[in-house]
């Protein structure tokens, strides 16, 4: 089912999610950390695309887009629901563990997890865009619609919330 | 934390591609489906005006209540969305017609039922403490309305049903012979937070009156209704529960 008519040599939507939504359904799981979460942001990101798609498939890189039309709905779902999510109250413990056993990956796994609920939704977004899709300062910040500043800032508290090692951090910077 | 557990963690949650589709593509109907409702709406609101302009002048007394409805139930008339009906009023209504006014810890049971269009949750009350009428027994189940309907939300309805985070409710116990609905005893519910009842635009309570101040906690919903953000646009009142006790004591003396 073709969600436009197509103009001659335009991609269509159809096209588009072919090649794209692998990846974005990825893209929406690393920011909103729950699966069905990530299912209700992602299809709702793609009702305001498919409402715009003729203007977006003449974009340069629609994908790019897409994604930032993915961090908005992020962003504004998760203020709207901030004030009626339980947050835990529980201290999450410290990631150094000695001696690491068969259930140490597991642990540490969950650990992280906590870690990332932590982060504020413009830190988690910027970490999602810097880890997961090697993105620039610049286009951090397109995406997040501020300064390449501010994304530097909220790398920098991100990680320390995280408690990245010196190595990970080296990757990157 | 080392790259490869972030990466690890970042990476688990992947949405279903499948899933992502089948809700695009329902949510789509909907919002086409809500869009001829919209238009469909307005022309009959249109019409309905222009009617009532023409019969006004031979219009007898208004006859607010569909008979059989006690008045007390929250309207959710598509037109109106809530009734203006004050709450001491809400509650001589209920007592006069046999309804319980209560106090309780509710939990929803996961069972629904379908009455007249609407989808019921059930709600299992435990403790209860009646403040008038027939004494409800701690372990009772009643039935909440959602604001959906079997084919999705019923639009321009009320907001909902709301209460308080821990289950601490105030409610109106309907017996189901009063409401007209198949399912049973029908809850009017009200959060409790505190020492106070939270009234607002979910189930249509009207705190005009009433000593109250603005209340900005967390409060619990059926899952997916949205309740909470739709009434927090009107505002959330919070009352004393004692205000409410003796408006519920002083309705029980004159039922």
């Amino acid at each position: 089912m073709a969600f436009t008519d197509p103009k001659d040599g335009a991609m269509t939507l159809d096209d588009f999610l072919r090649a794209e939504l692998s990846a974005l359904t990825r893209f929406s799981g690393a920011l909103a950390g729950d699966r069905h979460l990530a299912e209700d942001i992602l299809s709702d990101a793609l009702l305001k695309v498919a409402a715009q798609w003729r203007r977006i498939s003449a974009l340069d890189d629609p994908a790019a887009y897409v994604r930032r039309v993915v961090v908005t709905t992020y962003l504004s779902d998760r203020r709207k629901t901030q004030r009626r999510q339980t947050v835990p109250a529980a201290d999450v413990p410290s990631l150094e563990r000695p001696g690491p056993d068969a259930s140490a990956a597991v642990i540490a796994r969950d650990e992280v997890t906590g870690l990332l609920a932590q982060l504020p939704g413009q830190q988690r977004a910027a970490i999602v865009l810097r880890y997961l899709l090697d993105e620039t300062d610049e286009h951090i910040a397109q995406a997040l619609g501020c300064s390449p500043g501010t994304v530097r800032s909220h790398l920098f508290h991100a990680r320390a919330t995280l408690r990245l090692t010196a190595s990970a951090r080296a990757d990157k910077e | 934390m080392d790259r490869e557990q972030l990466m690890a963690a970042l990476a688990q949650h992947d949405a279903d591609p499948g899933a992502v589709m089948a809700a695009f593509h329902a949510k789509r109907r909907r919002r086409a489906r809500n869009r001829s409702l919209a238009v469909c709406g307005g022309l009959a609101a249109v019409g309905i005006v222009a009617a009532t302009a023409v019969l006004q002048p031979w219009a007898s007394a208004p006859s607010p209540t569909p008979a059989g409805r006690p008045s007390g139930l929250p309207n959710s008339s598509p037109a109106s969305g809530c009734a203006s009906v004050p709450l001491p009023e809400t509650l001589a209504t209920a007592r006069q017609s046999g309804a319980s006014v209560i106090v309780a810890v509710g939990s929803l049971t996961g069972k629904t039922a379908v009455s007249d269009g609407q989808v019921y949750y059930q709600m299992l009350l435990r403790p209860v403490r009646t403040l008038s009428g027939p004494p409800i027994a701690s372990g009772s189940t009643g039935w909440i309305g959602s604001t959906r309907g079997p084919a999705g939300p019923i639009p321009s309805a009320d907001a909902g049903a709301l209460w308080g985070a821990d289950g601490r409710l105030f409610a109106i116990a309907w017996p189901a012979r009063l409401t007209g609905t198949t399912v049973g005893p029908v809850l009017h519910v009200a959060p409790v937070a505190g020492s106070r009842v939270i009234l607002s635009s979910a189930g249509c309570w009207d705190s005009t009156g009433l000593p109250s101040r603005p209340y900005h906690g967390r409060l619990a919903e059926i899952p997916g209704s949205k309740s909470y953000m739709r009434a927090a646009a009107g505002g959330f009142h919070a009352v004393p529960l004692t205000t409410i006790e003796q408006l519920a004591s002083s309705a029980a003396r004159h039922a």
